[in-house]
Formats: C-alpha cells, sequence, structure tokens
C-alpha cells in the first residue's frame, strides 16, 4: 500500500491533479452551500452548460486557446455575463429563476455544439469534446494549476468573506437590507462567483459533472444541524476527500477521473446519510416533515 | 369622525419646521405607491417627532405594511418621499430597529438566535460568533426575557419566542427609532401582555421612537401617543389616540380581525 502510494506521489501529473482538484472542490463546496442555502442549486449545472456553450464561441472566434486553460480566461466573462443575465431574470420576475435557467442552459449548450462544428469545418485543429464535457484533471500541467487553484483560492476567499453577506442575504432578504446588506448586489455576485468556480472546476469534471461539486459537498453538511460556519468547513473537508478519495481511485481502476470523483462523493454522500440516521433516527433525515 | 381627526390625504399632519430638533423622526411626504396598476398608497403626509409611540392601524388591505417598507425604503415609493431622522431611508435604516411581521426567513437555513442578532451588529452573517457580539446578543435578549433562547436554532422556536428573538435584534444596536409590523402577531395572551408593557418601558425609558402596526385596541390605549387610522391605502385620521379612538369607525374596523395583507405583499420588497 505504501508502494501505491509513493508512486502516486512519484507521478508529477498525479500530484498536480490531486492538489488542483482538492483546492477546485474546496472552491467548489464553499459556493456550493451558499448556492444550496439560496435553493438555487441548478444554476451550478446551467453555468456550466452556458460555460460549454462559452468554450464553443471562442473556440469558433478562434481566441487564443492555444491550451486548454486559455478556455478559462477566453470564455469566463462571457460565463459571468450570462450568470449575470440569470440574476437579472430572476431579480425583475420576468420568469422564475429556475425557467430562465432552464432555458438558457439548452440553447447555450446548443451553441457550443454549433461553434464546435463550424470549427471543426472550417478546418481549425480540433477540440477535445470529452475533457470539455468530462474534465480532465489528469492532464493539468504546471500552467494549468496555477491558474486552477490561483482561481479556486480567490473564489474560496470571497466566499469566507464577502460571501457571509451572500449568506445573510439568502438567510432573510429583507432583515440583511436592514442591516446594511446590498442585496441585489449579493445576488449578482453570487451568479458570477457561481459562474467563475464553474470556469475554473471544468478541468476537474467537465460540463456534465461539475454542479455535481456545488450540490453534493453541500447537501451532506446540511444533513448535520450545524452552524453555517460548520457547514462550510464540513462540505470542504468533503470535497477536499472526495476530490483525493476519486482521483486515487481512477489513477488505480483505469477509469475517467472525473466519473470516479463524482461516484466517490456520492457513495460519501451516502454513507453521510446512513450515518446521521442511525444518530438521530431515521425518519428525521429522510421524512423531516413528516408526522411524528 | 370628528372634524379634528378627519383629514384629507394631501393634508400635512405637521409643518416641516415644527419640530424642536434639527430633523423629527420621520418626514414622509407625498408618498404614492401603485404596484401592477393597483393603487397601494395615495399621498400620504405624515411627520412623527421623537420619542413618539406611533400605533397604525386599519383594516386588511389598508396598505400599512406597504406604507412601513416604503418608510424603510425597502420599496421604492412611485412618489413623494421619506426622512428618517433627517436622512434617507438607506442611511438612515442604521439607527433602526425592525420586526417584520411575517417572518420570512429560510427555515432550513442553519441560523442560532445568537448568529441572527450577531449578523444584525456586523451585517454578515458570522461564521464565529465573537465574545462581544455574543455579550450583546445576551444582554438584548435578557431585556426582552428570552436569554434562555440565545444558543437556540430559530426553527426550533415558537411564535412569541421568535418575536423576542427578533425584538432583541432590533434593540441590538441601541436603535433610534424602533418599527414594529404587528409584533404581537403569534403571541399568546401573557406574552402580548408581557411585550407591550416592554415596548412602553422601552419607549419612555430610552426616549425611542417607536412605529407600530397593530390590531390591539388594549396596545393603543395602553401604549400610543400618536394614533394613524388608514383605509384604502389613504390616511383617514390622525392625531391623539382619545380623539382617534373616539370614532366608532376607527374602533370597528381597525381592531378586528388578523392582518392578512402582508401575504399580498410579502416578496415585493427592493433591496
Amino acid at each position: 500500500m505504501i508502494d501505491f502510494f509513493a508512486e502516486i506521489l512519484a507521478q508529477d501529473f498525479m500530484v498536480r491533479a490531486l492538489t488542483g482538484g482538492a483546492l477546485v472542490g474546496v472552491a467548489c463546496a464553499m459556493l456550493g452551500v451558499l448556492v444550496f442555502q439560496r435553493g438555487i442549486t441548478f444554476v451550478g449545472d446551467g453555468l456550466a452548460h452556458s460555460m460549454f456553450g462559452a468554450a464553443g464561441i471562442v473556440a469558433l472566434l478562434n481566441v487564443a486557446v492555444a491550451s486548454s486553460s486559455d478556455f478559462i480566461w477566453t470564455a469566463l466573462p462571457l460565463n459571468i455575463l450570462v450568470g449575470f443575465g440569470m440574476a437579472w431574470v430572476r431579480r425583475t420576475g420576468k420568469l422564475r429563476g429556475d425557467a430562465a435557467i432552464g432555458i438558457l442552459f439548452p440553447i447555450m449548450f446548443a451553441a457550443g455544439v454549433l461553434c464546435l462544428a463550424l470549427r471543426r469545418n472550417s478546418g481549425a485543429p480540433p477540440i477535445n469534446m470529452e475533457a470539455l464535457l468530462f474534465g480532465s484533471v489528469l492532464g493539468m500541467t504546471p500552467e494549468d494549476l496555477v491558474i486552477t487553484a490561483g482561481g479556486a483560492v480567490v473564489i474560496a476567499v470571497i466566499a469566507l468573506t464577502w460571501g457571509r453577506r451572500i449568506a445573510y442575504a439568502a438567510f432573510d432578504p429583507e432583515l440583511a437590507a436592514m442591516s446594511g446588506v446590498r442585496v441585489a448586489l449579493a445576488e449578482y455576485a453570487l451568479f458570477g462567483l457561481c459562474a467563475a468556480v464553474v470556469a475554473f472546476s471544468m478541468r476537474l469534471a467537465g460540463v456534465v459533472l461539475v454542479s455535481s461539486l456545488l450540490a453534493i459537498p453541500a447537501g451532506a453538511a446540511s444533513l448535520w444541524r450545524g452552524s453555517y460556519g460548520w457547514q462550510l468547513l464540513f462540505a470542504s473537508v468533503f470535497a477536499s476527500a472526495s476530490v483525493k478519495i476519486g482521483l486515487i481511485l481512477a489513477y488505480w481502476i483505469d477509469v475517467p477521473s472525473g466519473a470516479m470523483i463524482v461516484l466517490t462523493m456520492g457513495a460519501l454522500f451516502f454513507i453521510a446519510t446512513v450515518v446521521r440516521a442511525v444518530t438521530t433516527g431515521f425518519m428525521v433525515v429522510w421524512a423531516p416533515n413528516a408526522r411524528r | 369622525m370628528s372634524a379634528d381627526t378627519r383629514m384629507s390625504a394631501n393634508q400635512n399632519i405637521g409643518s416641516p419646521g415644527s419640530s424642536p430638533h434639527a430633523s423629527p423622526a420621520i418626514d414622509v411626504r407625498g408618498m404614492s405607491l401603485v404596484i401592477a396598476g393597483r393603487g397601494i398608497l395615495n399621498d400620504i403626509n405624515f411627520i412623527l417627532e421623537r420619542g413618539e409611540f406611533l400605533c397604525i392601524c386599519g383594516p386588511n388591505g389598508a396598505g400599512k405594511t406597504m406604507l412601513l417598507k416604503a418608510m424603510l425604503g425597502l420599496i421604492q415609493p412611485t412618489l413623494g418621499s421619506v426622512a428618517l431622522l433627517g436622512k434617507t431611508p438607506r442611511e438612515g435604516r442604521k439607527h433602526i430597529g425592525y420586526v417584520p411581521q411575517r417572518k420570512n426567513f429560510d427555515r432550513m437555513f442553519p441560523a442560532r438566535v445568537v448568529e441572527v442578532i450577531a449578523a444584525h451588529l456586523s451585517g454578515a452573517w458570522p461564521l464565529v460568533v465573537s465574545r462581544d457580539a455574543r455579550d450583546k446578543a445576551a444582554a438584548a435578549l435578557r431585556i426582552v426575557g428570552g436569554e434562555h433562547l440565545l444558543e437556540k436554532e430559530l426553527r426550533d422556536l415558537s411564535g412569541g419566542e421568535l418575536q423576542r428573538a427578533f425584538l432583541a435584534r432590533a434593540l441590538v444596536a441601541d436603535p433610534e427609532i424602533l418599527i414594529l409590523d404587528e409584533p404581537m402577531a403569534g403571541v399568546d395572551a401573557k406574552g402580548i401582555s408581557d411585550i407591550t408593557s416592554l415596548l412602553d418601558g422601552l419607549a419612555k425609558q430610552r426616549r425611542l421612537t417607536v412605529v407600530m402596526i397593530t390590531h390591539s385596541l388594549e396596545v393603543v390605549e395602553h401604549c400610543a401617543t400618536k394614533v394613524i387610522f388608514m383605509e384604502s391605502g389613504k390616511i383617514m385620521a390622525w392625531g391623539n389616540p382619545v380623539d382617534v379612538l373616539h370614532d366608532p369607525r376607527v374602533r370597528e374596523t381597525a381592531f378586528t380581525g388578523h392582518d392578512h395583507e402582508h401575504a399580498i405583499t410579502s416578496g415585493s420588497g427592493e433591496y
């Protein structure tokens, strides 16, 4: 067993994947708690698919996509704009929030597919669709690691500091406004941060799986009755452990890393649910509103 | 309705220069509010001096809650202006303690009473509650007789306990104005008596300006120094409690049933 871990740590690409993956996982988990408390978990899925569309558009325009990290910088502003658009629709009440996401989600995804096909037809070098859809954290270059880790750390720091205002607005926007929180700004910031964390997480889990990084750790943390700070800590540890275990399992079994990470999260969530149920009674977990 | 309490909607209650202070506690001028083509408030004017205890009464749908929200700047009035302590509503909010009628907070949010009060002090949700914030929260809860609630989660509290917790939150920053929307809703008879005595005592001891929406005749008679009677988005009567309550129509329409207008208007805030 020791030889196995020594072998893993001797591989530069695994060290980069474990480091970058854990940091991105923690950033996603922290934002996930905010998103979960705001009741907009579906936003992660919508913005991930929007990121695919944004990546397709910049690939078609042939804007600096020499390396995969370039996708982050070129598609990120577009994705943040989409996030702001979703927040605007929610706030103005033009459509229900999830309806806006449901409309933008397939349109942006279809735009991505179309743009990548047009790029291929034009004779430009092909884009690795599988990496966009399912992630490719094991192919992370040192430059990718710096960008991904840097973005993750910045987002995590914002979540821990300014994010506390977003959390207050998630608790009760009216009371938060009375305490000096600019609730509209907090809402736009939440969607903008989600768009950014999704962009930085594409390497780890890809379009299809990235929303799980936001939803599962936060969902697991919510099983316990702890403070908001405790939930952030639990979700972060949960995400970091899941990413590392998933990556090691993926290396060991030789299967795609993104899928293995998400399945590990799912398994740990199930274990957390069972532990919670055993310690507090099944009804509390699976039927909290049932009459007892 | 007696002549001295009857007023037209466009009549000022006081003149801007009549206050002995530099600025009155609340100065509302020509406020109208239209939502989706429906007139909610119609040309509201009044000036409330500091240290007054104002009770706003009226039947369901009169616009009482919307008047409070517009005063606080939580909703932008279509016309008119509001000054709180001579400042804009956004600037004046920091000097105001507010207790909403319906507690719209997310029941699944992991919120303890001490955190709700600490969040009001810092303007952000605490990751860890500081000793200073905890001491202030405990002191505020002691005032309202709820010191045992400090570490409790909000979702575990009864209606009366919630009101005490939110009242402590409103008092913790030492406000100059206390604004309460139906603070007796969901509170039992003893709780109503306790809160009434508490508010009356606070108003007198601290010279707090209090604005309260209520359907309780007992509370108005016990606490109020001024009363506004609203109907259909207009101020129909204003004055001393004895004068306003003398009108049988006020007594018949303002103090029966419960206030459901919030159900119509909740969620329409522009924070």
